[in-house]
């Protein structure tokens, strides 16, 4: 081959190594951007599981609101109920980290906690069909909280697990996707006990 | 040479054995062996019913224990893992029942069908289900809770039954009847256009029922969100 052949050939190699190397890249990019996305994702499923809480309580607190034979008094306490649920449930709206989520729906357990210390002294009310059914949807929201929190976890830890493996952490940190862009959910003390719903 | 490849070998089997959602096939999954045949068969066909009139994925699951898994979040779980309901409606539903470790049962609902199967009705449903259960009439169990689910997803729908198809069929023989008189009463070729007719009739007819299932999973890809109730 003469030279000028020999010197294509280098380019040429030259070449389809950086565009397969750009590919690569490429692949690398796009997998990590997914993985970002996931996650992003599932967030925004578990602010809208405490969102369903929020709205909920105090729609409950209306219903309970509606039984018939309370005493003036009690009337009152429920009242004063509805309108702190109320401001909680913009809390949970206003929250923008887990932490300020976890804060407001503690809150949220607090008013409901007193709500069931008032039902309490009517037992025909906590025997009724609507009293059983706020029972299933109390314990509704409670469940999707923490399946909606458990899948976040699960694809945080993905996101974690590409960010931090070799040899994608190198291109990670150029690209700017950091490991600690995204935290799991942790046991706050004493946000994590849900309401305890007393028969 | 033995010693290390069982070693392996079992250590293999620990890793493996570890809790995963078991399978489903539509539409009724008897793990825990409660159902006789035929009372699989019928239920199968109410499940099958439902998934034609409302394309709701209804599958009913016993199983043994739920490993130490909540039994509403185990469900969900099941739908997840499974796919349950149409992918873009979420019309998935799991109705479990676990005979140890707490026996009782859940009623798990995809995304898309909580706005119509919400906490509290499914919780009333469960609840009536529960009496026939507590007694080990699982078929009867299953069986309300089937039917009242199909009376929350189609109210219109959920009166149709046998009766009205044998009405059709009446119908149809009646029709068959008139066209092969007034056929034999012309006069040029009768026996060719009674067969014809009588035979178009007839292979067009019998294709109703029958709704198709494919074995072995084959369900629409749909999500749960964690909700449901237990009973």
């Amino acid at each position: 081959m003469d030279q000028k052949g020999q010197a294509a050939m280098v380019v040429l190699a030259v070449v389809a190594v950086i565009v397969l190397a750009l590919l690569a890249i490429g692949g690398v990019y796009n997998g990590l951007v997914s993985s970002d996305v996931s996650v992003s994702n599932s967030w925004a499923k578990v602010q809208s599981a405490y969102q369903r809480r929020a709205d909920l309580i105090p729609n409950l607190i209306e219903t309970v609101k509606g039984y018939k034979n309370y005493e003036q008094e009690t009337l009152t306490k429920i009242v004063e109920l509805r309108s702190q649920a109320g401001a909680v449930q913009q809390q949970v709206k206003d929250a923008r980290t887990g932490t300020e989520l976890q804060a407001a729906s503690s809150e949220m357990t607090g008013v409901l906690s007193r709500l069931m210390v008032i039902v309490e002294a009517y037992p025909d009310l906590k025997a009724s069909q609507n009293f059983l059914a706020l029972q299933d949807e109390l314990a509704g929201t409670e469940n999707r909280i923490k399946y909606e929190r458990d899948n976040f976890n699960d694809a945080v830890k993905n996101y974690q697990v590409k960010v931090r493996s070799f040899p994608t952490n190198f291109l990670a940190g150029m690209f700017g996707f950091s490991p600690d862009k995204w935290k799991m959910f942790e046991a706050v003390a004493g946000a994590e006990t849900a309401p305890v719903v007393k028969f | 040479m033995r010693k290390p490849f069982l070693f392996f070998l079992i250590v293999s089997l620990c890793i493996t054995s570890v809790a995963a959602y078991p399978t489903l096939t539509k539409y009724v999954n008897d793990l825990a062996g409660v159902l006789s045949p035929g009372e699989i068969a019928d239920l199968n066909e109410m499940a099958a019913e439902i998934q034609r009139n409302t394309t709701a994925e209804i599958v009913i699951v016993t199983v043994q224990n739920t490993e130490g898994v909540d039994r509403v979040e185990y469900g969900n779980r099941l739908i997840d893992a499974n796919g349950i309901g149409k992918a873009d409606k979420d019309n998935g539903v799991v109705v479990l029942w676990s005979e140890d470790n707490e026996r009782g049962g859940a009623i798990a609902t995809g995304r898309g069908i909580e706005s119509k199967l919400n906490d509290a009705k499914v919780g009333r449903i469960g609840r009536a289900s529960r009496t026939y259960f507590d007694n080990k009439e699982y078929y009867a169990g299953f069986k309300l809770a089937l039917e009242s689910i199909r009376i929350e997803l189609d109210p219109v729908a959920s009166s149709s039954n046998a009766d009205d198809n044998a009405w059709l069929w009446i119908l149809i023989f009646i029709i068959i009847a008139i066209l092969i008189i007034k056929a034999s009463k012309n006069s040029t070729g009768p026996y060719r256009s009674t067969s014809y007719i009588g035979h178009s009739i007839m292979s067009g007819g019998w294709h109703s029922g029958g709704g198709g299932f494919s074995g072995g999973g084959g369900f629409g890809g749909g999500s749960a969100g964690g909700g449901g109730a237990r009973f």
